[in-house]
């Protein structure tokens, strides 16, 4: 595995290994430069920046997580070409957390105790981004929680100070979805829910939006996480007959629901639609199975000249496009790395004062920017449409933005959000 | 509460049901003959799966549908004599530990070789349309798995009990060491019966693919599913397994529609239940297992 | 004497090895909480190979009482309900409970029928653990707890927890060597070896494989409950019946017949899986290979190649 190199602790190590990572050979480029004065090894000993990444590499999420990694290494390309942050060049130190929370704090531990990394970037699922966010603030270290959709990572008390979340809530991406849904399909819904909470919040945030249009819920079921035959609930959502089935899964339970619904004949009758999905999903799904309205943190059609960009870098490197897992890793690493930046200091206490309330160009059409009082990243969500059959170019040409709404109209409002982050 | 929606309820039971029976009967066969408890069996029923894209490729669904379980059958096989072969005769916790060791190891060659994620896979196109049942429109494609299954079983079953091969297999299920006294050929009976159950295996994989999808843990699904089944049934026997598949779909679908909070749980609950009543399971046999 | 010399020197070896470890793990690349797992891992394999190692009996449902104890734990620390003192004890008593309880009811199952058994209550445990979300905090898990002070001895950092859990590693050595050693343990090795015999001597056979049943699963408890501080989070996959599989794969690799056996099934697992993944996420292939090698090859496990000709 040429990306799968990690953890390295011995510095005498150090440059035979970091050849293998992005990191290192960006920073061997501009090593060249400074190598003038001083042998590199010196140079990276006084001057290296150490982030750990910690995804899923293996698992059920594996995919996203090396999605996520790759994009996060696009910023870090980035920095290093400049000379870095705040001086220094950036070295990645990346772990597998295996989607398993013990796994994930023990490499957490091993990066923060014993490769001293001060901060980590990363993670799909949200079960183990709460492991991550509760060790990163007992161990005084910043955590970007990349793709962890669920409420919980910044609202209520979870919520932490250390942790950061550069994707948007479980409920913006519900509330950018229901209103449109609502709108134009119908307002009798089924729901169909993964039994966790980022399940529930996305259910949660959609029957709000359906109450507040005075909607009706005709039915619901909760599904176990990896349940792969969806027929016997497919079965009671058709005799509910909702104009509107809403299924809060992610992964395959998306990928075999969607299929299912489809073979069941069921697109014919209602419509389909829920908080989440993307290219990695979608390309299982398969083009003529690929159906309904969904929440998405951005996608490859956001036409903004730092999309086009960020798109266009990532295909130069790794030879496909982007889905929203690279998008999140990149923005992620980049708001990291740039807050490092801005604060001069590779100090955790300095950078976060220097995050909190930042505005920025988040690729999207309005300026996305860190509040405060919750750490989320309030930033444009869309609602995207399954394409389908003929509609569908070229295999990656899976979805399409139509509707946009700005992070403040979705997000948690002061009063419906109790967090209360720690004291620096 | 509408009949129809009971009735469909059931329908659909039977038919998830009817893929435990084809991944029971394998497994029953291969304990009930050679005493191993085959945990890779969840990873053959994903290899078939695979398989089946690859050659879906090139000849369409239904070279696969008849390739594709025969590679699986021989790759049960050659692991037969390569691996499990070495742990006959003796306690039969070790054919347990060699497979579940081994469905360890080849569930991670399965992303090596086809990735992490997993793989779009569809029925033909004239079996994705829909027949009209008077209680619901059910899909073609599960209609023709059913019917498919029923006639496998009827084959299956006449194969056991009207062939002379059939009979020195359910003979070796029965007392294999007597089999082996009589002259039988035990080797060459113990590899033709692991073959079977693993192309039984495979066979459900490629059934399943369209219905769930391909993904590398879609083994590790359905392994402890159908131990449930031939545990219902009791191990090797026969209508045990069909039995048993039966009850876990109908429970399951049933479970779905009235209480769907424990329908994962239900399962387990019924397997405990009927255990703790009949100790050898439904059909089950004194001596197999014990 | 409980111990014979040879094995309180044998056992102080071991003892001496741990009692250093801190300080040579961060410089082979790895670092003092994975010392801490393995002991934990080592905790949960002794106790599980008193069951599957003395008396041939193979579960796959002590995840359920690993991670009933973990739960536990967290939820009696958790608004420091109970001090560790007396959290731990409830913790581990409650595996104690539900090990009774189930084994007795069922014990009397043979073979597979067993197994399967001690998988189906296991699940149980999985699915309450993963779908009780007020209680557990469902698939995420249960956080907000802490391990802070044990009577007065903080046990916050990761060294000084790892002594805390060496305390409690040695009396595991100790104990378990004990019991081996004891007549009740001699039983066992014999019922394992003829259960007709022993049957026939008059011995309660399912008494002796109860009560090793539920030994066995006080020690998963207590493996439980020091993981859960570990990490300062309990999480359903504990429960899962794959967890349990750990066990098993930690007793055979190691040894299941040597005393030292599971242990070091245990270092080389987590270990193993600590620098592997580092490098490739394929870990499991690796680990599968050499779990299959040693059924096949290495009955006797890792301690086994170095006793050779010891028969059966």
């Amino acid at each position: 595995m040429k990306e799968g190199k990690g953890t390295q602790v011995s510095r005498r190590n150090f440059l035979k290994l970091s050849g293998a990572t992005a990191a290192g050979a960006a920073g061997l480029l501009t090593g060249g430069l400074s190598g003038l004065t001083a042998g590199p090894r010196e140079v990276f000993a006084k001057e290296e920046l150490k982030v750990g990444i910690l995804d899923p590499y293996s698992g059920p999420y594996a995919d996203s997580g090396r999605e996520q990694t790759n994009g996060a290494l696009i910023a870090v390309d980035e920095f290093n070409r400049k000379g870095g942050a705040a001086g220094m060049l950036v070295t990645t130190f990346q772990e597998d957390t295996a989607t398993n929370p013990g796994q994930a704090v023990q490499k957490g531990k091993k990066l923060i105790d014993e490769v001293g990394v001060k901060y980590i970037v990363g993670e799909v699922s949200s079960a183990v981004g709460l492991a991550l966010s509760g060790l990163c603030q007992e161990k005084k270290v910043i955590y970007m929680s990349v793709g962890c959709h669920s409420d919980d990572i910044t609202v209520g008390d979870k919520a932490h100070r250390y942790t950061f979340r550069p994707t948007c809530s479980n409920t913006m991406l519900a509330r950018a979805t229901a209103s449109y849904i609502a709108d134009k399909f119908g307002k009798k819904w089924y729901f169909i829910t993964s039994d966790y909470s980022w399940g529930h919040t996305g259910r949660d945030a959609f029957k709000k939006v359906l109450a507040a249009k005075g909607g009706k819920v005709v039915g619901e079921d909760l599904t176990p996480l990896g349940t792969t035959d969806y027929s016997s609930y497919l079965l009671k959502v058709r005799n509910a007959k909702p104009d509107v089935v809403i299924v809060s899964l992610y992964g395959n339970d998306l990928v075999s629901c969607i299929k299912q619904f489809n073979q069941f004949g069921m697109r014919k009758e209602m419509q389909i639609g829920g908080p989440l999905n993307g290219l990695e999903m979608a390309r299982v799904i398969g083009k003529d199975n690929n159906c309904g309205y969904w929440g998405m943190p951005w996608d490859i059609t956001v036409d903004t000249k730092g999309s086009r960009t960020f798109t266009a870098n990532y295909k130069a490197k790794y030879g496909k496009l982007p889905s929203w897992r690279a998008f999140l890793g990149y923005i992620g690493m980049h708001q990291l790395l740039s807050g490092i930046d801005r604060a001069k200091s590779p100090d955790p206490k300095k950078v976060i004062v220097a995050l909190e309330g930042h505005s920025f160009d988040g690729l999207k059409a309005n300026k996305s920017y860190w509040r405060d009082w919750d750490h989320q990243c309030i930033q444009d969500t869309y609602c995207g449409r399954a394409k389908s059959g003929a509609e569908v170019k070229d295999p990656d040409d899976l979805f399409e933005i139509v509707a946009m709404k700005k992070g403040v109209e979705v997000a948690h409002t002061r009063a419906e959000n109790p967090v209360k982050l720690e004291a620096l | 509460m509408e009949l129809s929606l009971l009735l469909s309820q059931l329908f659909n039971g039977i038919a998830t049901g009817m893929l435990y029976v084809l991944m029971a009967m394998g497994l029953t066969i291969i304990m009930g003959t050679m005493g191993v408890v085959n945990f890779s069996h969840g990873v053959l029923f994903a290899f078939g799966a695979y398989f089946a894209y690859l050659i879906a490729e090139k000849t369409g669904f239904f070279g696969a549908l008849l390739l594709a379980p025969v590679v699986v059958g021989l790759i049960g096989m050659v692991l037969e004599r390569a691996l499990v072969a070495r742990v006959y005769g003796k306690d039969p916790l070790y054919g347990l530990l060699l497979t579940f060791g081994l469905a360890m190891a080849l569930e991670e060659v399965i992303r090596i070789g086809w990735g992490t994620a997993g793989l779009p896979f569809s029925a033909p196109g004239f079996l994705s349309s829909f027949i009209d049942l008077k209680i619901m429109f059910y899909p073609a494609y599960r209609l023709a798995v059913l019917g498919f299954i029923l006639l496998l079983i009827a084959a299956l079953w006449f194969f056991l009990e009207r062939t002379t091969t059939g009979k020195i297999v359910r003979a070796g299920i029965q007392d294999s060491v007597m089999v082996g006294i009589l002259g039988v050929n035990t080797k060459a009976l113990f590899t033709g019966v692991f073959g079977l159950g693993t192309f039984l295996a495979g066979l459900a994989g490629v059934l399943s693919a369209p219905m769930s999808g391909i993904m590398p843990t879609m083994g590790d699904n359905v392994i402890m599913p159908s131990f449930i089944v031939i545990i219902l049934g009791g191990v090797g026997s026969f209508w045990g397994s069909v039995t048993g598949g039966l009850m876990l779909g109908i429970i399951v679908s049933l479970c779905i529609q009235f209480v769907p909070a424990v329908a994962e749980l239900s399962m387990y609950l019924v397997m405990a239940l009927v255990l703790l009543v009949r100790p050898r399971g439904l059909f089950g046999e004194e001596g197999l297992f014990e | 004497m409980i111990w014979s010399k040879k094995d309180i020197l044998r056992i102080g070896a071991v003892a001496a090895l741990f009692a250093v470890l801190p300080l040579l793990l961060p410089k082979i690349g790895s670092s003092i909480p994975v010392g801490t797992e393995i002991m934990v891992w080592g905790i949960f394999a002794m106790g599980f190979n008193i069951l599957l190692g003395g008396t041939g009996i193979l579960s796959f449902g002590h995840a359920a009482f690993f991670g009933l104890a973990g739960y536990a734990t967290g939820l009696l620390i958790l608004k420091d309900r109970l001090p560790l003192v007396l959290a731990i004890p409830a913790a581990v008593l409650g595996a104690f409970l539900a090990a009774a309880l189930i084994g007795a009811l069922i014990i009397r199952k043979r073979g597979i029928y067993f197994a399967m058994l001690t998988i189906a209550f296991g699940q149980m445990f999985y699915f309450i653990a993963s779908q009780w979300n007020s209680l557990t905090g469902g698939l995420d898990g249960l956080t907000g707890f802490k391990r802070t002070v044990f009577l007065g001895f903080d046990i916050t950092p990761e060294v000084n927890f790892y002594y805390f859990v060496f305390g409690f590693f040695l009396l595991t050595l100790l104990f378990v060597k004990a019991l081996m050693n004891s007549s009740i343990g001699k039983t066992l090795v014999a019922i394992r070896e003829n259960v007709h015999r022993a049957e026939f001597l008059g011995i309660d056979v399912k008494k002796y494989q109860h009560f090793a049943f539920v030994v066995s699963a006080t020690f998963s408890g207590l493996a439980g409950a020091l993981y859960a501080l570990l990490l300062n989070f309990a999480f359903p996959e504990l429960l899962h019946w794959k967890t349990s599989g750990d066990a098993v794969l930690m007793s055979v690799i190691g040894g299941m017949r040597a005393f030292f056996g599971p242990l070091v099934g245990a270092g080389i697992f987590v270990f193993l899986r600590d620098i592997i993944s580092t490098y490739t996420p394929h870990w499991a292939l690796p680990l599968g290979a050499i779990f299959v090698i040693f059924v096949l090859f290495f009955q006797k496990g890792v301690l086994g190649i170095f006793e050779r000709g010891n028969g059966k």
